[in-house]
């Protein structure tokens, strides 16, 4: 029994999971507990004996730190009425050892001891419970200022709807984006749906009620208002629809963003591609047209001249226009215009050259050894003229009329960046004399033959052992 | 032969490869009006057809009333043949669309292997 009678009741003071100040009406420190001391990390002995604010100074950089006034007024009232008294939540910055003010919100009661047996009915003491709820309260202030940022950063226009009493609560900028005064419009949503496109007016309401019905969907909302200033403009609303916990209302929560610059850039850009489009297909028109007309018109001297001679170089001259004529067609087949596919082109070349030879009833084949490559458009067109060059060079000297015989075409790499044309054929010539074929090369075709190698940043080189076969190679 | 074709070079050009090939040209029409006039006039066999013409008209417009008034085919030659819709092509059904510029005796293949399949004349 022992633990009842002959225990130090102060022992229960300091146990007291609560931090406990006692002080006088005055707001003299008469104990302290040790939670309250380990709390503010002070000692009984910096507290008792001094006035509250003598230990802990407000902070002079805190314009409402007022509080001893407020706590005076509490154990006053506590004197006044014989009760407890809650102070109402409050901040009280707390120096601390090192100078500095810690920022710190409390929450207070201030309970009545009577501690005079003569006078009973009298308020000799305060308790003062404190509870420090500086973390909650910041958590909650650091909560509200990232969505008051995020707000403001997007200039979002938030809102809150209340699908059974259609009440609207939103944000300032809901109202200014449907070109409402503020206080023009009360918590209703009609005012705002009168506003919206009357096309685009069903298709959204129909969507608030699908989100009203399951909750927790995605509200996706795309539509036009009216203002009363003429204008359109497109907005984008974004959401979902939630049950308030405690009183079970439905609402749906979301956002309402202006797009209109957004949609507008869309509409614009579609219509620049458009144009262009158009234009590349109107140049590309031209072009082939152009190109027709110029081996319409080399066609048409031919045909009007009576010079073999001239007319075969008519003939020449076509082909070369021809041979750029089907680059510049291959050119379009995909879209890049930079580059082009050049074996598919050199088999298309291939194909032209070979129906032209049956038309001539030559008995001449020609292979086609090429690898995919594709090359810049201008290297691809001195290429493909090259090859016209040097393949219509072994038609013409390499092989009699009614010889048999190959010309072969290959194009590949070699090494890390080097491309090697290789055009050969097996013919000896019509009159089997290698030195008159060789009297050819001063021609027309040998010296473009020449140029274009260069042009392409080549060299070039003749081998005459057994046929013919030129090799241009080149950096890719 | 009939040569529906505003660029006068190319217009020769195309009726000296046809009579070079043995065919007789009825005429040369640069625009669709003209082209229609002159086929029923003269009733050629196959028209070689360019599709944007003199006057702002359509080759295809021409193309049409020939094949489906007249029972004569077309040969569309042309820088632009995506122009021609794929109902276009089923309405007009041209023996061939032939890309601008032509390569060197692509159109005498083309009429020849034209002539030689029967298909290709069951309307005519």
């Amino acid at each position: 029994m022992d633990e009842v009678r002959h225990i130090d009741l102060g022992i229960f003071f300091d146990a007291a999971p609560n931090a406990q100040l006692v002080f006088t009406p005055d707001l003299r420190i008469v104990a302290a507990n040790q939670r309250y001391c380990a709390m503010l990390r002070r000692q009984p002995e910096d507290l008792v004996g001094f006035r509250v604010f003598e230990v802990f100074p407000p902070n002079p950089d805190d314009p409402n730190a007022d509080a001893e006034a407020e706590l005076q007024a509490s154990a006053d009232a506590v004197v006044a009425t014989g009760q407890a008294q809650e102070m109402p939540l409050r901040q009280h910055d707390v120096l601390e050892a090192d100078g500095r003010y810690g920022t710190r919100y409390w929450r207070i009661l201030n309970s009545p001891v009577f501690a005079d047996a003569s006078e009973p009915e009298r308020v000799t003491h305060v308790i003062h419970t404190a509870e420090d709820v500086t973390r909650s309260v910041l958590g909650e202030r650091a909560d509200a200022a990232k969505r008051r940022a995020a707000m403001r950063g997007a200039d979002l226009s938030y809102f809150e709807l209340d699908p059974v009493s259609q009440s609207l609560v939103r944000s300032p900028q809901l109202d200014e984006l449907f070109g409402f005064e503020q206080g023009e419009t009360a918590a209703e949503v009609k005012p705002f749906l009168d506003r919206f496109h009357p096309d685009d007016r069903d298709a959204a309401i129909s969507e608030i009620e699908r989100v009203a019905r399951t909750i927790g969907s995605d509200l996706h909302l795309d539509y036009r208002i009216m203002l009363p200033d003429g204008t359109t403009r497109w907005v984008t609303g974004r959401g979902e629809s939630v049950r308030d916990p405690g009183t079970k209302a439905i609402s749906i929560v979301g956002i309402v963003l202006d797009v209109t610059s957004i949609r507008e850039n869309e509409a614009n850009l579609s219509k620049a591609v458009e144009a262009r489009d158009l234009l590349i297909a109107e140049v590309n028109h031209r072009v082939k047209n152009s190109l027709q007309m110029v081996t319409s018109i080399l066609n048409l001297e031919a045909n009007a001249t009576e010079d073999s001679a001239a007319r075969a170089s008519l003939r020449a001259a076509t082909a070369r226009v021809n041979s750029i004529a089907a680059i510049h067609a291959s050119l379009y087949e995909d879209d890049d215009v930079r580059s082009v596919q050049i074996d598919k082109y050199l088999d298309k070349l291939t194909r032209h050259l070979r129906a032209s030879l049956e038309s001539e009833e030559r008995r001449v084949q020609i292979t086609l050894d090429v690898e995919p490559i594709r090359l810049p458009t201008d290297k691809a067109v001195t290429l493909s003229l090259a090859v016209n060059e040097l393949v219509t060079n072994s038609f013409k000297h390499a092989f009699g009329k009614d010889d048999d015989g190959t010309v072969t075409i290959s194009l590949r790499r070699s090494g890390d960046d080097k491309i090697v044309l290789d055009v050969s054929d097996d013919g000896t010539g019509p009159s089997f004399d290698s030195l008159d074929r060789s009297s050819h090369s001063t021609g027309l075709g040998q010296r473009l033959i020449a140029g274009m190698a260069s042009q392409l940043g080549g060299t070039i080189e003749e081998d005459k052992t057994s046929g013919w076969r030129t090799r241009i190679s080149f950096a890719e | 032969m009939l040569v529906v074709e505003d660029n006068i070079f190319i217009a020769l050009d195309l009726e000296a490869q046809l009579v070079e090939m043995g065919h007789d040209v009825v005429g040369i029409a640069a625009t669709a009006t003209k082209a229609i006039a002159m086929s029923r006039q003269s009733s050629p066999d196959i028209a070689i057809v360019d599709l944007q013409l003199a006057d702002g008209s359509r080759g295809q417009d021409a193309a049409f009333v020939l094949r489906n008034e007249m029972g004569i085919p077309s040969v569309f030659v042309s820088g632009s043949l995506h122009q021609v819709t794929d109902d276009e092509k089923e309405a007009i059904r041209p023996l061939a669309m032939l890309s601008k510029p032509l390569l060197p005796n692509e159109l005498r293949r083309t009429i020849e292997a034209a002539a030689s399949s029967d298909l290709a004349w069951k309307d005519r």
